[in-house]
């Protein structure tokens, strides 16, 4: 026979040569002693408090963890500073000064509609006014655009007003 | 079943909020989980203090300890969590744990008494703790491996096997001891 296919008797006989401590009267006083104490003391638990107590506990961690996301949040934030372009939302200065020239009341609507459109980004949108500013400009210097405008016709976003020099 | 209808005195001891079943219950299962306890911590010490604590959680728990299916099973399982939380809060290892006091000792007609308790602790303490736990229930407690898998939750085979490999393991070391 093997060393490995020997059966464990032998090992067990070498370990029951020895034997386990019992408990200890001193060890029974001490435990019973400290159980009663409970006993008398602590309430028991209600084994369906305990689920309950668990989801309270849960609903509380949680709560407390997205209260102080959100305020870490808000402090991780910069606040606006006076002179500091720091919001999406601040009116684009090309356009407030376009208000202000005699076409203000077209430059703002198509201003509205263009903070309204979700198609413009940003670049599309300096894009588009560098080009409506050009013709503007060129309408007031020289009283025909520069360029016609897409469609042929008369673009619906200027209006409609006579020629410079048309009328005497 | 025979442990059920055993078990059926503490339990209906604990329904009635009945103080007499902390006795009841030392009688039947101290030696047991004495036994189990140590064989995980490999110190006697620690094993009484954890038995302590133990019967104080019990005494808590005893609503649902009342209506347990299986009341030993239930028992164990509470002395393997004590004996994490007790390692937990020690912040030591099963090494640290073995110290003067032996948890083993031999009968007194044997000479070197201690030398022998010192040498077969000191080779069970190198087994790994769910093969110590197995081979100290069936040795010296002289459970049954269908008894073990009941009261650890294991299967039978498990039990077995785990029990072969730690005598394996066990022959290795008493024959050629490590210094």
């Amino acid at each position: 026979m093997t060393e490995s296919k020997r059966q464990p008797g032998d090992i067990e006989q070498r370990l029951k040569q020895a034997r386990l401590l019992e408990p200890t009267p001193q060890l029974r006083d001490r435990a019973s002693t400290a159980a009663k104490h409970a006993w008398d003391t602590a309430p028991a638990e209600v084994p369906w408090q305990i689920p309950l107590r668990r989801l309270a506990l849960s609903a509380a961690a949680a709560l407390i963890i997205v209260s102080a996301a959100s305020r870490l949040g808000g402090l991780a934030r910069p606040r606006p500073r006076p002179g500091v372009n720091t919001g999406t939302s601040t009116p684009n200065p090309d356009l407030e000064e376009l208000t202000e020239t005699v076409y203000g009341a077209s430059w703002s609507r198509l201003g509205t509609g263009l903070r309204r459109s979700s198609e413009f980004g940003g670049a599309a949108r300096r894009d588009k006014m560098g080009t409506l500013r050009s013709m503007l400009n060129d309408i007031e210097n020289e009283g025909t655009p520069a360029q016609p405008t897409p469609g042929g016709g008369r673009s619906r976003l200027l209006p409609g007003r006579p020629r410079v020099g048309s009328h005497s | 079943m025979d442990e059920n209808a055993a078990d059926a005195p503490i339990q209906t001891a604990l329904a009635r909020d009945d103080p007499a079943a902390i006795e009841l219950l030392w009688d039947r299962y101290a030696a047991d989980l004495l036994a189990f306890l140590a064989a995980r911590l490999c110190s006697r010490d620690a094993a009484e203090d954890v038995l302590q604590t133990l019967f104080v959680t019990i005494v808590r728990k005893r609503r649902t300890l009342a209506r347990a299916q299986y009341l030993a099973a239930y028992l164990y399982r509470m002395a393997r969590h004590e004996t994490a939380t007790y390692l937990r809060r020690c912040r030591h290892g099963r090494r640290d744990t073995v110290e003067a006091r032996p948890w083993l000792t031999v009968r007194e007609n044997q000479g070197q008494q201690y030398d022998l308790a010192e040498y077969l602790q000191a080779a069970l303490a190198r087994l790994p703790q769910a093969q110590r736990e197995i081979v100290v229930l069936k040795v010296y407690r002289e459970k049954t491996f269908k008894e073990i898998a009941r009261l650890l939750g294991i299967s039978p085979n498990t039990a077995a096997s785990r029990y072969r490999y730690g005598m394996d393991r066990l022959r290795s070391l008493l024959e050629d001891p490590v210094p």
